[in-house]
């Protein structure tokens, strides 16, 4: 028995005042600067449990539209991290409540804090979902942008807090150019044994393979497919096999801005010597980060992504998928060429040109899709999966698309397809449920 | 023993309850947890402190063993909901065990014979409104503003719900709730107090104590389950909004709406500053706005009746009618996400109700915008429409909500501030309870009392009835747990 009443003599509010709060100011240079959008998250939970104004058409009484808060609706836990977890501290609006707590001082950064800003897997859906643009008639919190200047901040401040998958993917892409820390001569390796040709000057699109479809035993079979789709159309093109360097898209999403800086002269040097006019990633990640990171007054070529390549050479007769794939697919948005960039029909016209493919859409898809939880670096490092095993976004995932009738699971990343097709069998799906890149369910049909 | 150990030894203790994944004593867990909606936070509240501990119970049994184990130690205990309160209904004062009920979130039972449903207190409503729609049910007020607002939380704080001028208070529609008193007894209110009833009623069985948990703030006990009545769905509605050019004349209309209790919904939007943004259309010299929300289950043609009744009324007092968008922009914006933009950077609501819209003390009219607001807080509403948004926007918007009862508007004060000026922030947290004090002051009944009303509400109640307060929960709460320092109750 405690004699003394606890309350008495621990936490008050004088602790805790404005004078106190401003002793820390500049403490956090990087997130100092984007302060303004932090404080302004009104903490309404939006991201944490997003509504959606769901059947509509379908109520049996009214028009659902005029009256939508009294209608039938969708609610779905938005964050993966705080499904898994179910705790504030790993939902966007307790993150947000974090920051502040740092900015005024009362909280250190600390190894769990960095472990807890690692375990965001950049999906994107809160900043997707935040109310904060309709209420306030301004933009939504940019989330996403916050959580990279956090990874930044701890980069830059006291990188002895990472842990240590973050270190070694860090360190690995700096020496070797992959986060796994596999040869650079290894890097082609998966195009042996193909007709897929190294890239020369004059060829129509350089074909950029990524990390992961260089590296990973399960996405190199994507990257042969969609190489072997090209070939089927004819396209000039060709890859960079062992002179192909990470990137950085994702080292950018860490918050690992100097390692990004030099990766990204080095591709755009490679680029320009070699007279690159047009580059088509496998990877949403590498097109996100060629895209948007890339410096645009240096940057001497355009980007695009595979399945906006495929659709348009399906329209123009270049690719002609005849052979039919009998069977109901659903596809999972990528978050990086959906949310990220808006690339949703895309990839869902290429399904659609295939005879015999049905399909289905599952639940969460396009704006509110649901992550695999390979983002900011976790398709390599899992952080996310040391969390909870039940409830791990990729496992997660596999469930809804079971759920959908499909019996193929279509992604258009790499890493939605490493994490994707382990999550299957660990679900014991196997059999009754298949994931396959776009690529390799298009190629079947040429 | 050293506090961080204290910590440490009841964090254990606890993990013994409700499971190791399913309590914490992490900094950043007791910070992140406090980001609920209230303007009330460290640092520019005074009253306000993260709590110690964090934790996430699954049943009454454990919320039950949680309290007496609590009680061994005397760390207070603060449970929260959705936290979606403005005025910090749910945070610590003292720090201690915050009791995180969002995981007893489960439907119990829906009973279409009675028109009872019965949910565990950590439900959302938003859950609950869904789950009910299905079946073409609605609850009767449809819970607060925004998507995270939980059952238990609205009944505990004494929450106006969305449709309340036909429903009434959160608490006016409960029939029954499970409670876990503050020494750990559970206990059940209304006619299931008798242990061989299965259904709920609420004023039977003696005396009416399910009114005593109602707003209390979770400082008499832990609202673990509610009984709620519930309604059929309406099949047709219809909405409009009125302008008028006499502020006077405007509120008569309004209480004759009231009259009629035809409208689910009245929200009164005073002057222009308010006005102007959404309501385009509505003549320049409007000083105030008046959409209405009329709703029929059984026939359409009642609705369209109800409609000429209200336009009549509108034009007795010189009303001029602004079609359904101008009410459909009010309501869209208030149902839908009026409440994430309550607590922009920290603002601040100020509520009272009010038996007339005078103050009883002095007579005299309150919506005036006090002046000392007008300095800090000088951008009208309108601005925020037309340049970035609202995000370095000071500013105000006012706002009556006609309740069920004739004689009683809400009335609501919106202030918003940038949140990274703290000294602003401060100092509009200070004025906000100066303005919520003078109204107590003045007559006024404070609602949403939270901590951040609490004082105002407090010195101007009676000495015996304070003494009553204070009896009750001493009597309850001999060690003071439960949510200690709500209605600055001390011993």
């Amino acid at each position: 028995m405690v004699e003394q009443r606890y309350y008495e003599r621990v936490k008050k509010p004088e602790d805790y005042s404005v004078a106190k709060a401003k002793q820390a100011e500049g403490k956090h240079p990087q997130l100092d600067k984007l302060k303004k959008e932090f404080y302004h998250c009104s903490r309404c939970g939006s991201c944490r449990d997003v509504v959606i104004t769901a059947k509509l058409g379908e109520w049996p009484f009214f028009d659902p539209k005029l009256v939508p808060w009294l209608g039938p609706r969708e609610r779905y836990e938005a964050c993966p991290n705080y499904v898994q977890m179910r705790w504030d501290h790993f939902a966007p609006r307790g993150r947000m409540q974090i920051l502040k707590a740092l900015v005024e001082g009362w909280i250190d950064l600390s190894s769990a804090l960095a472990e807890n800003v690692y375990t965001c897997v950049d999906c994107g859906i809160c900043e997707t979902v935040c109310k904060a643009s309709e209420a306030t008639f301004g933009d939504p919190i940019p989330i996403t942008t916050i959580m990279r200047a956090w990874r930044e901040e701890i980069i830059e401040t006291n990188p002895a807090l990472l842990p240590p998958e973050i270190r070694d993917f860090l360190d690995n892409t700096h020496t070797y150019s992959n986060p796994w820390g596999k040869a650079k001569a290894e890097r082609g390796e998966w195009a042996d044994g193909t007709n897929i040709p190294k890239y020369k000057s004059g060829d129509e699109y350089l074909y950029y393979v990524g990390c992961e479809g260089s590296y990973d035993t399960r996405a190199q079979k994507a990257a042969r497919a969609l190489g072997e789709c090209f070939l089927n159309a004819g396209i000039s093109f060709g890859i960079l096999g062992a002179d192909e360097s990470c990137d950085g898209g994702t080292v950018y999403r860490m918050g690992e801005t100097g390692l990004f800086e030099l990766l990204a002269e080095e591709n755009m040097g490679k680029f320009k010597k070699l007279g690159v006019k047009r580059v088509v990633t496998l990877s949403p990640h590498s097109y996100d980060g060629f895209k948007n990171y890339y410096p645009v007054e240096k940057k001497e070529f355009e980007v695009i992504s595979h399945p906006q390549l495929l659709v348009e050479l399906i329209e123009k007769g270049e690719l002609k998928p005849t052979k039919a794939v009998k069977a109901r697919v659903t596809y999972s948005d990528s978050c990086f060429l959906g949310r990220y960039n808006k690339i949703y029909e895309e990839p869902r016209n290429v399904l659609r040109a295939i005879p015999g493919v049905e399909l289905v859409e599952m639940k969460r898809n396009k704006e509110i899709s649901y992550c695999c939880g390979g983002g900011a670096g976790n398709f390599a490092t899992g952080i996310v999966d040391r969390i909870d095993g039940v409830n791990r976004p990729d496992r997660f995932r596999v469930r809804e698309a079971r759920d959908s009738g499909a019996s193929i699971l279509v992604v258009s990343c790499p890493g939605c397809l490493m994490r994707l097709s382990d999550a299957v069998k660990v679900e014991g799906l196997e059999g009754e449920l298949e994931v396959r890149e776009i690529s390799e369910i298009l190629r079947d049909s040429l | 023993m050293p506090e961080v150990a204290i910590i440490k030894e009841i964090t254990v203790k606890l993990a013994e309850i409700v499971g190791p994944n399913r309590v914490t004593d992490d900094d950043a867990a007791c910070w992140a947890i406090m980001g609920g909606l209230s303007a009330e936070h460290p640092p520019i509240s005074k009253l306000i402190v993260p709590p110690d501990i964090v934790i996430r119970p699954q049943s009454t049994e454990q919320v039950s063993q949680i309290v007496k184990l609590a009680n061994v130690y005397k760390i207070p205990i603060v449970p929260a909901g959705g936290k979606g309160h403005p005025t910090a209904g749910a945070l610590p004062t003292q720090g201690g065990i915050l009791l995180d009920m969002l995981d007893m979130n489960r439907i119990v039972d829906i009973d279409e014979d009675s028109m009872i449903v019965t949910v565990e207190a950590g439900c959302f409503w938003e859950s609950l409104r869904s789950t009910l729609a299905e079946r073409g049910l609605r609850p009767g007020g449809l819970g607060p503003h925004g998507p995270v607002g939980a059952v238990g939380g609205g009944v505990a704080t004494g929450t106006l719900p969305v449709d309340f001028t036909k429903y009434g208070f959160v608490s006016q529609e409960v029939e029954g709730l499970e409670v876990v008193l503050p020494l750990g007894d559970v206990i059940w209110t209304g006619s299931r107090a008798n242990v061989h009833c299965n259904f709920a009623i609420r004023n039977v069985n003696g005396p009416d104590l399910t009114g005593v948990f109602c707003g209390s703030h979770g400082a008499l006990g832990v609202i673990t389950k509610v009984c709620l009545r519930i309604y059929p769905m309406p099949k047709w509605t219809l909405r409009e909004a009125y302008a008028f050019n006499d502020y006077e004349k405007g509120l008569r209309a309004v209480r004759e709406f009231q009259l009629t209790h035809y409208t689910s919904d009245t929200v009164c939007l005073v002057g222009q500053h308010t006005i102007a943004p959404f309501a385009p259309s509505a003549p320049p010299d409007t000083e105030i706005m008046v959409p209405i929300l009329l709703e029929d289950g059984f026939d359409e043609r009642l609705l369209k009746i109800k409609k000429e009744v209200c336009d009549k009324i509108a034009q007795k007092y010189g009303g001029k009618t602004l079609g359904s968008d101008a009410a459909w922009f009010v309501y869209d914006y208030f149902k839908q996400c009026h409440l994430p933009a309550d607590s922009l950077g920290g603002p601040m609501e100020i509520t009272g109700l009010k038996p007339t819209v005078y103050a009883a003390k002095d007579g005299k009219r309150l919506l005036e915008i006090p002046k000392t607001l007008e300095s800090n807080f000088v951008l009208p509403f309108k601005n925020s429409t037309e340049s970035e948004g609202m995000r370095e926007w000071r500013g105000w918007f006012r706002a009556l909500f006609a309740s069920p009862h004739p004689n009683c508007l809400d009335d609501v004060l919106f202030m918003y501030f940038d949140g990274t000026d703290l000294d602003l922030g401060e100092e509009m947290l200070e004025e906000a309870h100066r303005i919520g004090d003078s109204e107590q002051d003045r007559g006024y009944a404070g609602y949403w009392i939270g901590h951040g009303k609490s004082e105002g509400m407090v010195k101007n109640w009676s000495q015996e009835y304070s003494g009553f307060v204070k009896l009750l929960k001493q009597t309850m709460d001999p060690n003071n747990i439960m949510n200690p320092g709500m209605f600055r109750i001390h011993y």
